[in-house]
């Protein structure tokens, strides 16, 4: 039981909380600006930090007394969220906290995992690598903070010459990177939430803010609390919460969205309501090539008209369900000029067989109409982990990219990162490593026939669970007695199942941290607690291994004057051993490895601000300049004269890496193509996969979060309710979903939270027990290599009925 | 499926927007004035604070969120100390 009198000031403090949220949502201002940690009257010490989930980039204030978080409450200061969190982010604390938190390092013997020390595990990996360094891959994820994935990037490209490393941002948002760098020519959203304050329409595109991104999505409901008119469209599969709040609702077959933007780029030139000035000045035409690819080929305005010339209003109807006039009714929003528009999308649009088409088709709608290069007329798509923007897309931890926008295939960029690296010249391996789906098939096939992984190690992330069609891209390795899987975990997964090394990792507070969210914000935070047990950071474990490595002679290991890659040195010059956990924290080595990936930041114009004015802030959008009053600035919209330093005088808007080299941005034409697996006479039914507003991904932290957890307990199938009365299903009765790669059982739920349309259903993969990505089907977009969740043909059934799927024959 | 369980929260504030029809809002805060579980501070136009603290906070949320006054519940503070109940594994140490 909480002692009294500090239940009492905990309970004056969350009342101050609330009553400055209600102060900050009424007058958009809040009276204290400090942003120091502060030690409060009960013993409690206060300090930002981001939260631990989305891309969203909330600050939270953690509250932490005898080395342990205490409270939560929302930061007033931070312009993301001004003082509000979602259900998850104000239990963000407890994820520390489960019973089973991993504590010690564990190798696996005679089938069981046994405890072993820091030094023996360390060894274990080093061997591993040493052996087959070509045959070594890391598996990272946007919940790597910058420093971490900084440093495994590092390692792999700089110090071992193989590019085999990429992150779970893959599954998540590949096609956002392939749409913005074939429209802009370098990835990450022009705009920023200010957008969503400035719209008059909101569309949301296979989007469901309400559940996914809360807190934003409140932004644009508290504009109607305020009586301001905001009109909300929800284009989607399935109605969901945020249906519920939104004027229309567009239901749309699935993959049909490609249709769909064609119809209001067809009704925007056939009415000559595109804006004429706007697309002169500022666009050039793109059509793809033969075989898919990222810059494809010119096209003209001609071209594109005739490309459009089929997607009438009718003929999108009869693609798409969605009816003729609504179809209108958005190529008329879009022909306005006196309105703003802004797009929202995020894993509907991105786990999509032509989800880079869909991109560029969202970005070409918006440029075509001028709804583009204004606050509030945007096309902005949402990231799903907190630091997918910052690490795995800035960082470039994906298996072609270096840091700052580069490419490995690029001589010029590897020549930079081996300068700063002080490498020597062709250190970099110029072939990009396997993707996400091929180094997981690599590594799931035996070596004599031809699978060319046979160690990857796993941060951050639990591809035992989200990779797509498991048996194949995971279950795969259990019999295969010459790969080795480490996984650098914090609770045990369905990664570490299989793991044949467990490394227990810090998480969130307890280490420094510096991540990127979806608006280009970069947001720092100091380690707070200690971990449990012997947990130690990611970063740590990737220096003490590359230190290792240096010591048994792996020339990678030593940059071209013969120092350690990551070698640090103290104020007199002389060497701080960081790869000792006992001297990790002697000094900020995350401030080391951010200063040093900074100086790779310009090149694109994405300049990070250095590490000691992040600690000022709660979090700072580049490209941040530091001008004439000396003062560091940052570029809340990015290519637009009145806000982005980089833009030159009197261009308005300027598309300054242009891939057309004359500061214009692309135009795409891209078709409406089917799914590559749909509903037939044998799996009659869509299968849609996602999330839910209780658990974050996989469901590691915030199913160990009791509230969380008995909030939302376990997975189920959203079920139309006269699909279910025709088999049978009634609410809580199991059923049967079957799909060509295996199947499940799951509680029927009807009329819940989300209302599938008939011949389509819905289940949220965050459960471990019921793991629906044993069903999906992972066939991936050819440009992006992101594969698709949200569609595939399963059949439904009551269990204890026979199974309607005829047996394969032989 | 969401199952009505308790939350256990041992503290936690929220904001309440109300709608902007004065007369309805200003029913609205009698009606959650008058539930005891909740502390009302003074609303800041239409943004309403709210305290609820040592019971079962889901299904007040719920509550709020129903209200026809109601337009949206956001969450600002949460005590995290709170009973703990979690999944085992052999992999503990």
């Amino acid at each position: 039981m909480m002692h009294i009198d500090r239940r009492h000031f905990l309970k004056s403090t969350a009342l101050a909380a609330a009553v400055a949220a209600a102060q900050q949502k009424a007058f958009g201002k809040y009276e204290n600006t400090e942003l120091e940690p502060t030690l409060a009257n009960d013993g409690v010490t206060w300090d930002k930090a981001p939260c631990r989930f989305c891309g969203t980039g909330c600050h939270v204030r953690v509250g932490v007394k005898d080395n342990k978080v205490v409270a939560i409450q929302g930061e007033q200061l931070a312009e993301v969220n001004k003082g509000l969190l979602c259900v998850k982010g104000y239990h963000v604390g407890g994820i520390l906290y489960g019973k089973d938190r991993l504590r010690e390092p564990m190798l696996r013997k005679n089938g069981q995992l046994e405890k072993i020390t820091w030094d023996e595990a360390i060894e274990v990996i080093a061997k591993r690598i040493y052996d087959k360094p070509e045959q070594f891959a890391i598996y990272g994820s946007g919940q790597w903070t910058i420093p971490e994935g900084y440093a495994a990037q590092k390692f792999i490209k700089g110090g071992l010459s193989n590019n085999h490393i990429d992150p779970n941002a893959r599954l998540c948002m590949a096609s956002a990177v392939t749409g913005y760098l074939s429209t802009a020519g370098v990835d990450e959203p022009a705009g920023c939430y200010t957008d969503l304050d400035e719209c008059d329409v909101l569309i949301m595109w296979g989007n469901n803010p309400a559940e996914m991104h809360p807190v934003l999505f409140s932004r644009v409901i508290d504009r109607r609390s305020k009586g301001q008119q905001v009109k909300l469209i929800d284009i989607g599969t399935r109605r969901t919460r945020t249906t519920e709040y939104s004027d229309e609702y567009l239901e749309f077959q699935p993959q049909s969205d490609l249709a769909i933007a064609n119809g209001i780029a067809h009704l925007l030139v056939k009415n000559g309501t595109y804006d004429k000035e706007f697309v002169a000045r500022f666009c050039n035409f793109r059509k793809d090539t033969d075989e898919p690819s990222l810059f494809g080929q010119a096209s003209t305005f001609e071209e594109y008209a005739a490309l459009l010339e089929e997607y009438t209003p009718e003929r999108v109807e009869e693609i798409s369900g969605v009816p003729a006039q609504k179809i209108r009714m958005l190529g008329d929003l879009f022909a306005r000029h006196d309105i703003r528009i802004t797009s929202l999308w995020c894993m509907g649009v991105n786990q999509h067989t032509r989800g880079t088409n869909m991109n560029r088709l969202l970005h070409g709608i918006h440029l075509l109409s001028g709804h583009f290069g204004k606050p509030g007329d945007a096309p902005t798509s949402l990231t799903g982990q907190p630091s997918a923007c910052g690490t795995a897309r800035e960082v470039g931890t994906l298996a072609h990219a270096l840091p700052g926008g580069r490419i490995v295939a690029n001589p010029e960029h590897r020549a930079d990162c081996e300068k700063v690296w002080n490498l020597p010249d062709g250190r970099i391996n110029a072939k990009p490593g396997y993707h996400t789906i091929k180094m997981w098939e690599q590594f799931c096939t035996a070596t004599e026939k031809g699978g060319d992984i046979n160690t990857v190690w796993v941060q951050v992330t639990n591809p035992g669970h989200t990779l797509p069609n498991l048996k194949k891209n995971f279950t795969g390795k259990k019999n295969l007695k010459d790969k080795f899987l480490i996984v650098s975990e914090v609770y045990p997964t369905a990664t570490t199942e299989l793991a044949d090394l467990v490394l227990p990792a810090a998480m969130w507070v307890e280490k420094n941290g510096v991540v990127g969210n979806s608006e280009r914000r970069t947001q720092q935070w100091f380690k707070m607690v200690d971990p449990p047990g012997n947990a130690r950071d990611d970063a740590w474990m990737t220096i003490a291994v590359a230190h290792k490595l240096f010591e048994m002679g792996h020339p990678g290991m030593k940059d071209k004057d013969g120092e350690f890659i990551f070698n640090v040195v103290d104020a007199s010059g002389a060497t701080i051993p960081i790869w000792e956990w006992a001297h990790y924290y002697d000094v900020n080595t995350d401030e080391q490895l951010f200063e040093e990936y900074r100086l790779l930041s310009f090149k694109k114009h994405k300049d990070l601000a250095p590490y000691q004015e992040l600690v000022k802030a709660c979090g700072l959008r580049w490209p941040v300049v530091k001008k004439a009053d000396g003062q560091w600035h940052e570029t809340p919209f990015r290519f637009m004269e009145f806000s982005d330093s980089y833009v030159e005088k009197g261009k308005e808007l300027q598309f300054y890496h242009s891939v057309t080299k004359d500061d214009k941005a692309l135009i795409w034409f891209a078709p409406y193509e089917p799914a590559t697996e749909a509903p037939d006479d044998t799996f009659p039914t869509w299968l849609c996969t996602g999330r839910v507003l209780e658990h974050w991904h996989s469901g590691t932290m915030t199913r160990r979060v009791p509230q969380l957890r008995n909030a939302m307990p376990h997975a189920y199938v959203e079920m139309n309710p006269e699909d279910a009365r025709g088999k049978g299903l009634s609410n809580g009765d199991i059923a049967v979903i079957e799909t060509r790669r295996g199947k499940i059982e799951l509680p029927v739920w009807i009329d819940g939270r989300g209302h599938p349309p008939s011949g389509s259903i819905f289940v949220p993969f965050f459960d471990e027990n019921l793991m629906i990505n044993n069903l999906t089907l992972g066939d991936i977009d050819p440009i992006s290599k992101q594969p698709d969740y949200k569609k595939c043909a399963a059949v439904v059934y009551k269990k204890g009925t026979p199974s309607p799927v005829a047996p394969p024959k032989g | 499926m969401s199952q009505k369980r308790p939350w256990h929260t041992a503290l936690s504030s929220l904001v309440v927007s109300l709608t902007t029809d004065e007369t309805l809002a200003a029913n609205t805060i009698l009606e959650i004035s008058a539930n005891e579980c909740i502390t009302v501070e003074k609303a800041a136009n239409n943004f309403l604070p709210v305290v609820i603290e040592a019971v079962d906070a889901r299904p007040i949320h719920q509550w709020l969120e129903s209200l026809p006054g109601v337009h949206y519940v956001d969450v600002v503070f949460c005590s995290t100390e709170i009973p703990q109940e979690e999944p085992t594994s052999p992999l503990t140490s």
